[in-house]
């Protein structure tokens, strides 16, 4: 093959050639001619892995980016800012070690299920809410809970802003556990609305999100050089524009163009723990301090999460924020963790750290994205798989033993 | 495979013979850059990008690049819970109550970047009601840029430069609130920085002290024992910088620098810093160590080439309104509120694998 055509076969810029020609030639009756010979003439070079094929939790994810618009990607792909506190939620990851079993165990010897807050678990495996899964696929958040439901009974929090109300999803799937995710309305009377909603469907337990007072995630000029300028204002909150979107008459945070979930208090939680009947837990939570306020004013349980990235850029990744919140809890409540998990031997870091559950976000949201409620529930399993694996090898047969003794972490 | 290459030659032929009008020429160049409308940018660093595209690479190159190897090892503290709607960024410096504590730094010869220079950031800065200091530099003149400003204006000279009276005279004249003195960085912008570590030029602080009634800003400093001495001989506040990006001179970034200075002359004497601040986030990591304000140089540079007046705004709100919302995002309603406990100085890291 002689160099140019090397060059016309390989370059980037021969879809832009071609469609150029197509251009050239198109009324013509060449172009007819064309068409009838080959109505896709580009794309059949590319195939897509299926199902059958799918090894990893990343293998979902450039499948979900082909199946969804850019907009629809660059909402659930991004997080605030410029994104470093995204990326350390990953890196964190690599400064834990762990330390292989002397001697590593048979995978069938491994069990991990325990029980959290009346919540008996298999696996100690979790979906954490998150927003518009019909956008994702049109099986959407029926679809993912019926996968955590066939995945071992994995539990599942619906997020408040979701394609499907719970009084849709709670029925649809008989003998899976849900609950409920919410994000705080200033009026009670609203949140007692809400709850009442919960109860009437069986959602006992609660999530309130605390965190993502102020933050947008509109996107980057890098980003969105690629998807047109769809990404702003899909789920951005605060004030995209900059201070100048401020008319000259505000007052306080609106005259710096800041707004949005920054009046909540806890005040308000504790009208919210008075209404919840059943158990309410407190999703978002990053400081020690605020752990031990959750605990004085009633949560049953912690979320250590920083919004997958999407809550405050330059705040630590929640993996390095969690020791320090462990410690502090000292077991009086449980603690589950998200923000970066896409492997089991992430899962294996988090529960040695002292999480008692880590939750789902962009994994299952990838693997519902790709195939649908069967590509969320193939997600879940491979978390699964890898967790069990990952504990043989660290010597494990039971959840207590993965502990710090297991683990080296650097969170200096 | 030849197929394919002899059937295009073959169809680009057919639509050269043809001589329809409908058929549009192959335009093989490239259209020249179009700047991206200035309110689609989202964060500050987008705006080096859109200046690389008007100024070109030898035009640009005195405004590229930055320093964020401190700044990417400091964590933000988030706290839940707190009502933070009646956040108030007014920062009381010589005398003023400023918006926020963000203003634009002296850059010479702004005409450099775009046609209108310093009258386009001041009217930019005014706009978003930030104060600027005017370099004695300027491209354009100080009456010309006193006149489109509308918020706290200053003036800056280099120590021992021969300038030193008459913009004594011009700072007077144009009611400019302050003087800042820049040490270590020659006695222009042209001139060579002094070396690093070389001793203060005491005296000349001492020349302007006596020359004015303003409160003299002493800009440059990098050691507590200058900062000290800077006191001792008149200066009403301080700006640690080291000048010309210290990354070149392998120096670190100022942020670390701040909160030694901060100790060395106490709560009573304003401490501003400047250097590769890009994000809201920087700004609020300054505050936490104890600074009381921010210069921003580069990044107003950035708005002024790219759009004008409008783009030096645009920079400044979009840092205003981060440092807002990072500060709600901590629990922070007021400058007062901001303590050390809220900025973490994380380990050094080489790149992670993912
Ligand atoms: C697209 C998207 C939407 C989300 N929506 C919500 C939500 O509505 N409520 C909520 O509490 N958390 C929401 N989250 C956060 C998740 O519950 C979880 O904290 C996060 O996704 C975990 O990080 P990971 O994606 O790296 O696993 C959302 C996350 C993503 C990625």
């Amino acid at each position: 093959m002689g160099d140019i055509e090397r060059a016309w076969l390989t370059n980037p810029s021969r879809r832009k050639a071609l469609a150029r020609m197509a251009g050239l030639v198109a009324g013509s009756p060449v172009a007819a001619a064309m068409a009838q010979i080959d109505p896709h003439p580009l794309g059949e070079h590319r195939r897509a892995l299926s199902l059958a094929e799918i090894q990893t939790i990343f293998d979902f994810e450039p499948l979900f980016f082909g199946n969804v618009s850019r907009t629809i990607y660059d909402y659930s792909a991004h997080g605030d800012g410029t994104e470093w506190s995204l990326r350390r939620n990953r890196q964190a990851f690599d400064w834990v070690d762990i330390i292989p079993g002397r001697p590593a165990v048979a995978v069938s010897q491994v069990d991990l299920s325990s029980e959290m807050l009346g919540l008996k678990m298999k696996f100690p495996i979790v979906i954490a809410p998150s927003s518009l899964q019909v956008n994702l696929h049109p099986d959407g958040e029926i679809g993912m809970y019926r996968a955590a439901t066939a995945a071992s009974n994995t539990m599942m929090m619906l997020s408040a802003n979701n394609q499907t109300p719970v009084t849709q999803v709670a029925p649809a799937v008989t003998g899976g556990t849900l609950w409920a995710q919410y994000y705080a309305h200033e009026d009670l009377a609203t949140t007692q609305q809400w709850v009442n909603t919960f109860n009437s469907v069986g959602c006992d337990t609660v999530v309130v999100t605390v965190d993502q007072q102020a933050a947008y995630y509109p996107r980057t000029l890098h980003d969105r050089n690629f998807g047109g300028r769809g990404g702003r204002g899909a789920g951005g909150r605060g004030a995209a524009a900059g201070a100048a979107a401020a008319p000259p008459a505000l007052t306080g945070a609106a005259r710096y163009g800041v707004n949005g979930r920054i009046w909540y208090t806890w005040q308000h939680f504790d009208a919210l723990r008075k209404m919840v009947k059943g158990q309410l837990l407190i999703k978002g939570i990053m400081d020690p301090e605020d752990a031990l306020l959750s605990i004085q004013h009633g949560a049953d349980g912690i979320v250590v999460s920083n919004h997958g990235g999407r809550s405050m850029d330059f705040g630590p990744s929640s993996l390095e924020a969690l020791p320090e919140i462990v410690a502090a809890v000292n077991g009086r409540v449980p603690i589950l963790f998200d923000s970066g998990i896409r492997r089991g031997a992430d899962c294996f870091k988090a529960l040695a750290l002292g999480a008692n559950a880590v939750c789902l976000g962009r994994a299952a949201r990838w693997g519902l994205a790709a195939f649908g409620s069967a590509g969320a529930q193939r997600a879940m399993e491979i978390l699964q798989q890898e967790l069990v694996q990952t504990a043989a090898t660290a010597g494990c047969t039971k959840l207590s033993d993965i502990n710090k003794t297991k683990i080296r972490a650097d969170f200096a | 495979m030849g197929t394919a290459v002899a059937a295009g030659v073959a169809l680009a032929e057919l639509g050269a013979q043809a001589q329809t009008p409908a058929v549009a020429p192959l335009r093989i160049s490239n259209p020249p850059p179009l700047l991206v409308p200035r309110t689609e940018l989202v964060i500050v660093p987008e705006y080096e990008a859109q200046a690389r595209l008007v100024l070109g690479p030898a035009r640009v190159a005195p405004i590229l690049g930055s320093d964020m190897s401190v700044t990417n090892r400091i964590t933000l503290r988030p706290r839940m819970n707190i009502n933070t709607r009646g956040l108030d960024l007014t920062a009381p410096l010589f005398g003023d109550d400023h918006f926020t504590p963000i203003m634009v730094g002296p850059m010479a010869d702004q005409r450099r970047f775009h046609a209108e220079g310093e009258v386009a950031t001041a009217r930019g800065a005014s706009a978003a009601k930030a104060a600027m200091v005017v370099s004695s530099d300027s491209s354009m003149p100080l009456t010309a840029i006193a006149q489109a400003t509308t918020a706290p204006l200053y003036v800056q000279v280099y120590a021992g430069s021969p300038k030193v009276k008459d913009i004594l005279a011009q700072a007077s004249t144009v009611r400019a609130k302050a003087v800042f003195v820049t040490v270590g960085a020659g006695t222009s912008a042209a001139a060579p920085a002094t070396p690093a570590g070389a001793p203060i030029d005491w005296a000349a602080i001492e020349a302007v002290v006596k020359g004015t009634s303003l409160p003299v800003i002493v800009k440059g400093i990098t050691r507590p024992q200058d900062a000290r001495e800077a006191v001792k001989r008149g200066a009403k506040g301080v700006v640690v910088s080291n000048y010309r990006g210290g990354s070149a001179a392998g120096l670190t970034g100022t942020l670390l620098l701040v909160a030694p200075v901060v100790q060395a002359v106490g709560a009573d004497v304003p401490v501003l810093v400047d250097g590769s601040f890009r994000l809201g986030t920087d700004v609020l990591k300054a505050l936490a160590f104890g600074a009381k304000g921010v210069l921003i140089g580069r990044p107003a540079m950035w708005g002024l080439a790219a759009y004008g007046a409008d783009g030096v705004q645009g920079v400044v709100q979009r840092l205003q309104t981060d440092l807002g919302r990072y500060m709600c995002m901590c629990g922070l309603t007021s400058l007062t509120a901001v303590n050390p406990s809220v900025a973490r100085v994380r380990a050094a890291r080489i790149a992670a694998r993912n």
